[in-house]
Parts: C-alpha cells; sequence; structure tokens
C-alpha cells in the first residue's frame, strides 16, 4: 500500500511539475465546452415564432402568452394552415412554428393526448434543435403550472383516483430536414471526446513515457508489481477527468443554463463507467505501443472516427448500415446515448440499462486484453 | 555457490536475423567484481537484460542469488539493484524524491540502509533539492547507483555506468565501487566499452558479438597475450603506421596513444633490424622497447581470430 | 598542417544566467590541425563547440570560424563545417547510398556528383557492397566511419568531432583515426572531443578545459612535459582533479 501510495505521488509529481500540461488538461476541456455553446448561445436568440391554434381556448393562450413575452422569442403573429407557416419559412421569415392539436384543452383535462407540434427549419440543424429545446422548455413549464392549478381542487378532497397526471404531447419536426433531431447534442457528445482525449490518450501516453525514458526497466526489475504500476498510473488521470466533470457541469449548468433534466446521481454514475471504459483502453494502447508518439497517434486514430461514428456530430440513425453496426464499437456513442437520454430527455436509470451495460461490457474486454498483453518483462 | 551462474544462454532478435548472444557461460562469485568488456553491439545489455528478468533468453538457464532468471522473477526482483545503460530516473524530481521513491518501491527506507550510500549520497546531498534532470553527469550516476543500492541488494548489476563519462569521474566511480565490495563483500556484474577500466574488475570476459573472447582474470589475459609487442616511436607517428605495416614480419601495427604497438614474428625481425628498416624510410628519434600487452591489445589480439 | 589560422577564439564567453559555461576561452586552431579539445563532463565543451559551430550566440568576446565570424555569419560558418557526434550521425531508416545524397543535397551537390562521390568514398572504405543497407543494420563503427565520411562530404574548411568514438571497438577506433588523419592530410582542419585518453595522444594539439576555462593548450609532448605526467591521462586527471564546479 505504502509502495502504492508513493507511486500515485511521484505521478502527481509529474503531472504538476509541468505547468503547461496542466493547464491544457484543466482548461482545453471548458474551452470546449464554452465555445460551441457561445456560439449556439449567441445564435438562438431572437426567435421568430408563428402559432397555429385551432382551438383557440385558455390553456393554449396560456402556452403562447408564456412564449411570446419569452425574451427570446418574438412573437409573429397567426397562421390558419401548416402550408402557410412553410411558405414562413422559406422565405426566411420564421424560426418556428407552435402547431397545436385540435379540441387541446379537453383533450388535456380528459384524454390525456394533447398535443403540440414545433416545427423548427432544420437546415440549421445545431440552432434548430436549441430553439426547439427552448421552446419545449417552456412548453414543460406551462404544463407544470397548468397541473398545479388543476390539481388544486383534488388535493382539498383526496379521493383514491389521485391527481390525474397530465401530459402534453409535444412533438418537434424538422422542416427540410426531416432526419435531423432535435437535440442539444454538443455537452454531452463533448464530455464524451474530452473524457476520451484525457483517459484513453494521456494515460497511454503517461505509461508508455516510462518505458521509453528507461525508468520502466528499473520499475519492472523491482520487487514492485505490475498491477500497482499500472493502477497508480491511471489514478491521477482519474482524478483530472472527475475533476473535468465536475467544472463541465457545474458551467453548464451554472452560467450556460443548460439544465440537467434526468438525475444528477444516475449521470455520474454513468460518467464514471465511461471513464473506466476509456482508462481501459488508455492502458490496452500502452500495452501495445513503445513510444509516445505511437500512442498519441494511435489514440488519436481511434478517437477522431470514434468522434464520427458517436453520433455527436451525424445522428446514427442516418448512418449506412455498416457504419451504424461498428458505431456499437465506439464507447463514446454508448455514453453520448446515455448522457443525451438523462441530461435532455431526463430518463431514470434502468432506461440506460443497455449504454451502461454495453460500456461496462467493453471496459471489461479492454481490461482483460491489457491483462493478457501486459509485460511484466520488457518484451 | 555463485551468485550469478549463467549456461549457454542464447537470445536473438527479428525472429533470428540478429543474434545478440551466441551462447554465453560463466560464473560470478560472491564479492566479486565482475566485468563485461566489449564494444556497443556485443550483446553486454541483453545479458544484462536476461539476468535482470527483463526479457527472456531463447535458450539456456541462468540462475541470480539462487533463483531461477525465468521461474523465480519475482524473488530475483527484490534482491537485485540495477542500473540501466542510460540516465533512467526521474528527470522532473528532485534527487531526494527519487532517491524516496525508489526506497518505497523496494519495501524499505531511505534510513534503514542509508550506510550503503552514505559516502555516494554525501557527495550529493547538498544538491537534493534539485531536480534530477538538472545534475551534472557524474552526479546523476552517482544518484542512479544510490537509487539501485538503496534497498541493500545482494547483487549489483551496472550496465555501462561509466560510458560517456570523463577519465576523473570514471575513476572516482570505481573507488566507488571497489569500497563498496571491500566494506559489504557486494557482488558486482559491470560492463563497459573502456578497455582501460577492465584490470579494476576481478575477472573479466572479453565480449564481441555476442560471443566471449576471453574469460578470466585481467592478468591471466594479459599472462596468455602469444605475441610478441613491440611499442615504437618516431618523429613521424602518422607515416611511421604506414610504414610499420609494410616491414615483412610485423603482424599487425596500432596507434596506441603515444606509440604504435606492433606485433611481430621475431623470427623474422628483430628490434635492431626494424630500427635500421625504419631509418631507412626516413623516420628519426626511433624508439623501439619490448612492452607489456593491455586488455585492449588482448582484446585486438582475440578480435582478430 | 599550415600555418593559416581558421578557428579564432578571442574571449569567447557563454553564459546561462548567472552560471557562466564557458569563460573567455582564447585560442587559435591551424589549418589541416587535429586539435582535441579535453575536458571534465561539465567544464563547457559542448557550450564552446555549440558556439564554434554557429548554434548558439556567444554572451561575449568573439570567435572566426573558417574566415566567418560566428555571430554575425552563423550561416556561412554552418556552410564552410561539418559536423558529427555520437549521438546524432547518420538517419537509421535510410540506406546508406540515401544518407549520402540526402547530405549532399543539404549542401548543393549535384545528384550526379553525389553519386560519383559516394561510389568513391564507399570504395576506399571498402563499403562498397553495402550501398544498400539501411543504416540501422550497421554496426556502430561502421555507422561512426560512414559518419564521418559523411560530415567531409562536402569539403569542408573544419569538422567538428563530438565523441566520435565512444563505445567503438578498439580496431575500428584506431580505423577511425586513420580516417581522421587522412582528412587532415586533404587540409581539413580536425576539432574534435573525447573521453579516451590514448586519443589525445593523437592530436596534434590539445585544450583541456576546467570549470569554463581553458586551463592547457598545448602539444601532447609538452603538457606531458609541464605537468610531470607519463601520459594524457596523468596530466588530463591533474588538471581536472582542481574542478571547483560541481555542476
Amino acid at each position: 500500500m505504502k509502495q502504492f501510495a508513493s507511486f500515485v505521488r511521484k505521478e502527481f509529481i509529474h503531472i504538476l511539475r509541468d505547468p503547461r500540461s496542466l493547464l491544457i488538461l484543466l482548461v482545453l476541456p471548458l474551452i470546449m465546452v464554452l465555445l460551441p455553446g457561445y456560439v449556439i448561445k449567441s445564435e438562438v436568440k431572437d426567435i421568430r415564432v408563428v402559432f397555429l391554434d385551432p382551438s383557440h381556448d385558455i390553456y393554449t393562450r396560456q402556452i403562447i402568452d408564456r412564449l411570446s413575452v419569452n425574451d427570446y422569442f418574438i412573437f409573429k403573429g397567426y397562421v390558419q394552415t401548416e402550408a402557410e407557416t412553410t411558405g414562413l419559412f422559406r422565405k426566411g421569415e420564421i424560426d418556428l412554428a407552435v402547431v397545436f392539436g385540435p379540441e387541446f384543452a379537453s383533450r388535456l383535462l380528459h384524454t390525456q393526448d394533447a398535443s403540440i407540434q414545433l416545427l423548427a427549419d432544420g437546415s440549421e440543424p445545431n440552432q434548430a434543435g436549441m430553439r426547439v429545446a427552448y421552446a419545449q422548455q417552456i412548453i414543460m413549464a406551462a404544463q407544470k403550472e397548468i397541473q398545479r392549478k388543476a390539481a388544486t381542487p383534488q388535493l382539498i378532497a383526496p379521493g383514491k383516483g389521485g391527481v390525474t397526471s397530465m401530459n402534453i404531447n409535444v412533438e418537434s419536426r424538422m422542416l427540410f430536414n426531416p432526419q435531423q433531431r432535435s437535440e442539444m447534442g454538443f455537452v454531452p457528445g463533448i464530455v464524451g471526446v474530452i473524457m476520451l482525449l484525457i483517459c484513453c490518450m494521456m494515460t497511454s501516453v503517461a505509461i508508455v513515457r516510462e518505458r521509453e525514458t528507461g525508468t520502466m526497466e528499473i520499475l519492472l526489475a523491482s520487487p514492485l508489481p505490475t498491477i500497482d504500476i499500472v493502477l497508480a498510473k491511471l489514478t491521477p488521470y482519474l482524478c483530472i477527468s472527475f475533476i473535468n466533470l465536475m467544472t463541465i457541469l457545474c458551467l453548464t449548468n451554472f452560467i450556460m443554463d443548460i439544465p440537467m433534466m434526468g438525475s444528477f446521481t444516475t449521470y455520474l454514475l454513468t460518467s464514471m463507467i465511461y471513464i473506466f471504459t476509456s482508462l481501459m483502453l488508455g492502458l490496452l494502447i500502452s500495452t501495445c505501443v513503445n513510444t509516445q508518439l505511437a500512442a498519441m497517434l494511435i489514440s488519436l486514430l481511434l478517437i477522431v472516427p470514434g468522434i464520427y461514428l458517436s453520433g455527436m456530430i451525424f445522428p446514427i440513425e442516418s448512418m449506412p448500415t455498416a457504419a451504424q453496426v461498428i458505431s456499437n464499437i465506439v464507447p463514446t456513442k454508448w455514453f453520448i446515448s446515455a448522457s443525451r437520454k438523462i441530461m435532455i430527455e431526463g430518463v431514470a436509470l434502468q432506461y440506460v440499462s443497455l449504454e451502461i451495460l454495453a460500456l461496462i461490457i467493453e471496459g471489461v474486454i479492454f481490461l482483460l486484453l491489457s491483462w493478457k498483453f501486459f509485460k511484466t518483462r520488457l518484451e | 555457490m555463485s551468485i550469478v551462474s549463467v549456461k549457454e544462454i542464447r537470445k536473438s532478435y527479428n525472429k533470428g536475423r540478429t543474434q545478440a548472444l551466441k551462447g554465453v557461460s560463466f560464473e560470478v562469485e560472491p564479492g566479486e567484481i565482475f566485468g563485461l568488456i566489449g564494444p556497443d553491439g556485443a550483446g553486454k545489455t541483453t545479458l544484462f537484460r536476461i539476468l535482470t528478468t527483463l526479457i527472456l533468453a531463447d535458450t539456456g538457464s541462468a540462475s541470480v542469488d539462487g533463483y531461477d532468471v525465468v521461474k523465480e522473477y519475482k524473488d530475483i526482483r527484490r534482491h537485485i539493484g540495477y542500473m540501466p545503460g542510460r540516465f533512467a530516473l526521474y528527470q522532473d524530481m528532485t534527487v531526494e524524491e527519487n532517491l524516496s521513491f525508489f526506497a518505497t518501491v523496494f519495501n524499505t527506507t531511505i534510513e534503514e540502509n542509508y550506510h550503503l550510500i552514505e559516502d555516494i549520497y554525501e557527495q550529493i546531498e547538498p544538491f537534493k533539492k534539485r531536480r534530477a534532470g538538472k545534475l551534472s553527469g557524474g552526479m546523476k550516476q552517482k544518484l542512479a547507483l544510490s537509487c539501485a543500492l538503496i534497498h541493500a541488494p545482494h547483487v549489483l548489476f551496472l550496465d555501462e555506468p561509466t560510458t560517456g563519462v570523463d577519465p576523473v569521474s570514471r575513476k572516482e566511480f570505481w573507488g566507488m565501487l571497489q569500497k563498496l565490495k571491500r566494506d559489504y563483500n557486494l557482488c558486482i556484474v559491470v560492463s563497459t566499452p573502456y578497455m582501460d577500466e577492465a584490470i579494476q574488475c576481478d575477472r573479466i570476459a572479453l565480449m564481441q558479438e555476442g560471443t566471449f573472447l576471453s574469460i578470466d582474470t585481467p592478468q591471466n589475459i594479459i599472462a596468455d597475450y602469444s605475441e610478441t609487442l613491440w611499442a615504437v616511436k618516431s618523429d613521424k607517428m602518422h607515416r611511421l603506421l604506414t610504414d610499420l605495416r609494410l616491414t615483412p614480419g610485423v603482424k599487425s601495427a596500432f596507434a596506441f596513444g603515444e606509440t604504435h604497438h606492433a606485433t611481430i614474428d621475431t623470427r623474422q625481425l628483430s628490434i635492431d633490424g626494424l630500427t635500421a628498416i625504419l631509418q631507412e624510410s626516413g623516420h628519426k628519434s626511433i624508439d623501439i622497447s619490448i612492452v607489456e600487452p593491455s586488455i585492449e591489445d588482448c582484446f585486438m589480439n582475440l578480435q582478430k581470430l | 598542417m599550415t600555418d593559416k589560422i581558421v578557428i579564432k577564439a578571442e574571449g569567447l564567453t557563454k553564459q546561462f544566467g548567472k552560471f557562466i559555461a564557458t569563460n573567455h576561452i582564447s585560442f587559435e586552431v591551424h589549418e589541416g590541425e587535429i586539435f582535441g579539445f579535453l575536458g571534465a563532463n561539465g567544464a563547457g565543451k559542448t557550450t564552446a563547440m555549440r558556439m564554434l559551430c554557429g548554434l548558439s550566440h556567444p554572451s561575449d568576446g568573439r570567435a572566426s570560424v573558417a574566415g566567418y565570424d560566428i555571430a554575425t555569419q552563423a550561416e556561412e560558418v554552418k556552410r564552410h563545417i561539418g559536423y558529427m557526434s555520437q549521438k546524432f550521425s547518420l538517419y537509421d531508416d535510410l540506406t546508406v547510398e540515401e544518407n549520402f545524397t540526402l547530405f549532399g543535397g543539404i549542401y548543393g551537390i549535384s545528384r550526379q556528383k553525389a553519386k560519383e562521390k559516394t561510389t568513391s568514398l564507399l570504395t576506399e572504405l571498402g563499403f562498397e557492397s553495402e550501398r544498400k543497407t539501411m543504416v540501422r543494420s550497421l554496426p556502430l563503427g561502421w555507422k561512426q566511419k560512414l559518419a564521418f565520411s559523411l560530415a567531409i562530404f562536402h569539403n569542408p574548411h573544419i569538422v567538428f568531432l563530438d565523441e566520435p568514438t565512444g563505445g567503438v571497438d578498439p580496431v575500428t577506433r584506431r580505423q577511425f583515426w586513420e580516417l581522421i588523419y587522412r582528412a587532415a592530410d586533404r587540409g581539413i582542419t580536425v576539432f574534435v572531443t573525447t573521453h579516451y585518453m590514448d586519443e589525445a595522444e593523437y592530436c596534434d594539439r590539445v585544450s583541456i578545459m576546467v570549470d569554463g576555462k581553458i586551463e592547457a593548450l598545448d602539444t601532447p609532448a609538452n603538457l606531458k612535459r609541464q605537468f610531470g605526467g607519463a601520459s594524457m591521462y596523468d596530466v588530463f586527471y591533474a588538471l581536472a582533479r582542481t574542478a571547483k564546479r560541481v555542476d
């Protein structure tokens, strides 16, 4: 244990004595999150919105009012048909159309299938996604308020029926680019890539460095168990990626106002599993190469196509079948999918069990392979 | 019992294309300084790596401190000190941090075996807060030796500890090794490309291209030298070498510091005879004497065969 | 050796912060001379040599190499010198011939001329059969001999050799020195550092640096007489032992 602790301390010394790398490790992730966040945020202001409201009732009015008074939205009037909105989109006069379903209020109160359709211009997918997401958020808030008001009389006489849950079915549709999903995908994606960079690339480089400078020779010729060497090498990067995760979450939550719809704990758990998988991948790479340069190149060769196949930039659904199959081996895909579900859709742990399982299986496979390849000798 | 025992070790790289060791055998006794003397590419580092359990030999067997290098490598790793050929310490850590790190790696503390390294470490202690990367060559070498000694190993393996080091520091380093041997009866296996360091060892193996040319005490190797060796000097040293090589009866001639060493077939040539020949070719201040061969002469003589 | 001076250093100094690596050294080297540049580790040899090769700007003093000022005409200096060290000599992943072509190209020798010269050099070394061999698979001694031939491939006025024979076997080491002699005979000035004291004897003149200063400079015979030593080793030892500098 003492051996291990002293080894971990040594690893931290290496990192702390190299302030430039440390700065990059800690600050780069923030820039990566802030930059696209900033760009998108500045674009998403002044959303010009029209409404198609066939039912004209109290609830639709309430929702329209809420959207219209919001700083981000500019009320552009009512339309009568969907075709009319398409025309407005084409002319570039509006950014978003809110289409209420028929008999909105009564359906909301009785059959719970009131629906709203959000139409956006899918040819600008990122902005469209943000616009839809904002509208969605406001509609959700409106729904909660409606629900609270509607539930109050029932609270006076709590019966067996309980509170009827209300559900507005918000559906978004991208015009002109129907495949594009609406999502605030960049945060989960960037977290996924950063973790891979730090855990996978940095760890593999750190392990290989010992081999390159010759210190591995002394370590191997010592009674230090190889497992200690490996674990001690992983520890600092585990810490750094955890710090990064936390700072990114604080940043998105408090400064960029990107909400965390699901449970924080669930997200954290998923991230830790993903970090484990990435660390194991880094370990595996380090067992296969002998130079830091090679470790870095292999990491990049895995990370870059990984970005394309992870669904961060291009939706997986629109990829050719072969690419879709291959994307399953990219850990980032599973992480991004899980974090989108948790952060944006707000689902509970059981709904991301497939992703978590996939990450664990991959992590264990990487671990076993590294175990097999890791040399207790030099060759 | 031998501390190190090597039997018919062979090792090749690149799927057998490069034969690094072509079947070497030797024993090292307790309290002995054993030298592997040979140029780069002789196979010294490969041999060290096999003995320090870092690589596996293709065939043959070896044991260190009574343990087999293949099966009982973990026991060996507990009891050996190893200083690889390159300066392999953490450059970004201070002198003190390096030493205490290696002490913990070997499950010991600096205090526990301080007496072993005291003489060596004292010289670098004033710089204990300095990063290892900023030390001079001689000090790095002392730090590396301290780190290799900190756990009181039974055998010390030093791979070319004096390469690239100036003659004064080299002499000092050998002084430290002699003291370790004298005071602690430590067994040291050391390699060097500098032939003049051979006399510092109790026994040596002259190595070339994966084989031992000879293995014995330096004195015996010199005594076994079969040629007649002359040291020849004149006022035109450079031309003298060419002229010597052209003289019948001179088997070989090489520059050797301020004189040239020539091996002579005494049936064909006498000192007076050579003097006459050289005078005839215009050399002046000719000085020829019979010399005792050095290890380098022996190496060159064996190398030719 | 001629009377023409090809290296002239006057109070050459290099200071890093408070640390004076090379402390006002002055010396002259003649054309065709084999000049041994000795000193303990850390005495300031490498720093001085880097300045003379035009790779590092002096803090004080001046020096000219092949008639060019090392501070103001560094590019001219580089064009007229050759350099070889133990650490860097040849590209391992190129063949012998490719290395020669490459260096020929660097110094602006035409392909055809480089080819002819390569052939004559390799023949001279008895190495023609290895023309297409990858450098990495050659023994060190051969690499060093080739590297030396390469360093003088463009007929420089001066060739700087930084510990060229470290780790080389005794016979090849001597063959290497025979190459040095041959180059000197052709008028190339050889500026060489070494840790082998027998090699110091082969130099026309030897300087010994201690703590950044040149403490002795003369022919090996005179130095031995001056310091009362039987060999250059004794001379070196007597001087280097006085070193105060620990880093």
